[in-house]
């Protein structure tokens, strides 16, 4: 099948200068991908796209302890116990030097996660779960959060180049509202 | 039988309630205000039905908040019951029984593998009520899901037990 190939950028912003002069940017594309963009007269250049870009991407929801593992075994059943002085904090937790507010923002613009908590509740609940015979079980109190990829880019206004470029990991980013147990198994 | 206090906002009647009026406030700085939120008797009320509810259970959660208060904050936040294992369940007909005590309305979801059910619950009542929601599983499954959601504003005590029947 033939197809055309009509390439175009993903996003365009034109602002005209006295000249007409149009400046590209794309969000989230490697402006180097594309090659710089080069204005026609430095004196009238406008870059909308200047400044710190924060991308997030490949998010997978993970479980954040917040409490004992309750361990029993093997076989019958494991029941945790209440705790009320649990205070581990839950704070964003990330590699590389990335700003913890941005990157919180642009993650629940992107996809649609409240990331507003930095604490845990105060206490948990008891919970029993059946333990497979001959396992361990193991049942622990959390918070249901997410771990993800960030990218950070600069693009310079007057030259509208990306000019560095940083990766990196959120290795975790609680969630607000959803907390509760999960339960996993061990040979010993 | 539900308690939501907020403690401390004396300080804020006295400056506040001068809205269109032309005249200098007396401006004071707020005292902190204390929320918390009381669900003992709600929770009472659910665990005392919890109990008299699947004896043959397998999982059993007894209840918890819908709202809680965080560590060092000074405000509700509703909380979403989400419990997970990563066990192999076995072919068979499963059904979560849940009990509500309090006032507001709860989704459940119950999910085992790639087999589950999303069900509006009962409303939730002062002395508490009891829904059921089931899944049929035609082989062995991997992973169970099990998600309590409070609408809107919603003020209760939420457990759930598990048993194949």
């Amino acid at each position: 099948m033939v197809t055309s190939q009509h390439k175009r950028p993903l996003r365009r912003r034109a602002k005209a200068g006295a000249g007409g002069l149009a400046v590209v940017a794309l969000i989230g594309v490697p402006l180097s991908t594309f090659g710089s963009v080069q204005a026609a007269s430095a004196s009238t250049q406008v870059c909308s796209d200047a400044g710190t870009h924060y991308v997030v991407s490949n998010k997978q929801g993970i479980h954040l302890p917040s409490g004992i593992d309750w361990k029993s075994g093997p076989g019958g059943t494991v029941t945790s116990s209440i705790e009320s002085t649990q205070t581990t904090s839950l704070s964003v937790s990330m590699s590389g030097s990335f700003s913890t507010g941005a990157i919180v923002a642009q993650a629940e613009v992107t996809f649609g996660v409240d990331a507003s908590v930095s604490q845990s509740i105060g206490s948990t609940y008891t919970y029993s779960h059946p333990v497979t015979a001959g396992k361990y079980g193991h049942v622990q109190f959390g918070n249901w959060g997410w771990a993800m990829n960030v990218r950070k880019y600069e693009v310079s206004s007057s030259t509208c180049t990306i000019t560095s470029d940083t990766y990196g990991t959120v290795n975790r980013m609680p969630s607000a509202n959803s907390w509760g147990f999960r339960y996993w198994e061990t040979a010993s | 039988m539900l308690r939501l206090a907020v403690i401390g906002l004396a300080s804020l009647a006295l400056t506040g309630c001068a809205e269109g009026v032309d005249q200098p406030r007396e401006v004071s700085t707020p005292s902190p205000a204390q929320v918390r939120v009381e669900l003992d008797a709600e929770l009472s009320a659910a665990t005392v039905l919890l109990k008299t509810q699947a004896s043959e259970a397998l999982v059993n959660a007894l209840p918890r908040p819908t709202v809680v208060v965080p560590d060092g904050e000074n405000r509700l936040v509703t909380m979403i019951i989400h419990d997970a294992d990563n066990s192999d369940w076995p072919a068979g007909r499963y059904r979560l029984t849940a009990v509500c005590a309090g006032f507001g309305s709860i989704v459940a979801n119950f999910g085992i593998g790639a087999y589950g059910e999303v069900k509006e619950l009962a409303p939730c009542t002062n002395a508490g009520s009891v829904d059921y929601v089931e899944i049929e599983l035609p082989t062995t499954a991997t992973g169970l899901t099990v998600v309590l959601v409070p609408a809107g504003d919603s003020r209760a005590a939420v457990g759930y037990t598990i048993q194949k029947i």
